[in-house]
């Protein structure tokens, strides 16, 4: 591709005109002094070098399997559903009267719950006559 | 591509809402609340209603008879409900999987308690002295509710 840029000679040309000091240096000089200083400027990669930049696949590997087990982790730890309760039970209770002895108690032939209250005072809360009873 | 063949998937769409719908209406659930008395005295027979729970009674508690008193029941899941049996108030909330159940009597909340409810599987709450004499208990039991035409 022919490009309208003057060569070497025509810039070489132009500056003997202005008086500037046109540079004497051969070409072996200049290449080697080139290569010699190449080293203190960073450089782009040449295409060859390219593939020596991807990650290990020992990395990869590695962060892979560190994510599998994070996530692994907040699953079991976090995201895991409540298992479900099989048989009827009593998780919690609140008594308010005085009482005893709170006894739950689980019948395994047929998994009944039962919440037993002993001592149960029921004499504030007995305000209303028991027409059941 | 003709118009029956397009219709085909939103008719399978509508069946299967059909059937989802039916099947949820049928395996509704009713919680059911029996209020009985337990008491030591031997008495003549025993109330059918409490023959479901008669066994798991009569295996657990010591007492010679049981007499129902109050029945009640709640659509489940409870929103909150409160069912009269018999002088006592309860007040239900939740799924049968997790039931916030309490007990009140008046204006006094005597008992709270979360539970899992099971068909088949009562849940007793007892304890509460009866004036008349013997021990009161509520007997919560899940029941498969009959589909309304």
């Amino acid at each position: 591709m022919k490009t309208n840029r003057p060569g070497w000679p025509a810039i070489a040309a132009q500056l003997a005109r202005r008086g500037s000091a046109v540079p004497r240096t051969g070409a072996r000089d200049f290449w080697e002094a080139f290569e010699a200083r190449r080293h203190l400027y960073p450089q782009h990669p040449s295409p060859a070098h390219a593939h020596a930049r991807r990650a290990p696949w020992f990395w990869a590997f590695g962060s892979l399997g560190a994510t599998s087990l994070l996530a692994a982790c907040t699953w079991f730890l976090f995201l895991q559903p409540a298992p479900v309760q099989a048989h009827s039970a009593i998780h919690s209770y609140e008594i308010d009267p005085e009482h005893g002895t709170v006894m739950i108690l689980q019948d395994e032939t047929i998994h009944a719950a039962i919440l037993w209250v002993a001592n149960l005072d029921l004499t504030e809360a007995a305000t209303e006559p028991e027409s059941q009873e | 591509m003709s118009a029956t063949h397009l219709r085909s998937p939103a008719r399978l769409l509508v069946l299967t809402l059909i059937v989802l719908l039916a099947n949820g209406r049928l395996s509704a659930d009713t919680l059911r609340i029996r209020m009985i008395r337990a008491v030591q005295e031997a008495s003549e027979g025993v109330a059918p209603a409490l023959h479901d729970v008669l066994p798991v009674l009569r295996s657990t508690l010591a007492f010679k008879s049981y007499l129902l008193d109050a029945d009640a029941t709640l659509p489940l899941p409870a929103n909150g409900e409160l069912a009269r049996v018999g002088i006592y108030q309860v007040l239900c909330e939740g799924a049968a999987d997790r039931l916030t159940v309490q007990i009140l009597r008046g204006s006094k909340r005597i008992l709270r308690t979360v539970a899992t409810v099971r068909r088949d599987q009562p849940v007793i709450l007892g304890g509460f002295p009866a004036r008349s004499g013997g021990t009161r208990m509520f007997i919560l039991t899940v029941e498969a509710d009959t589909p309304t035409p």
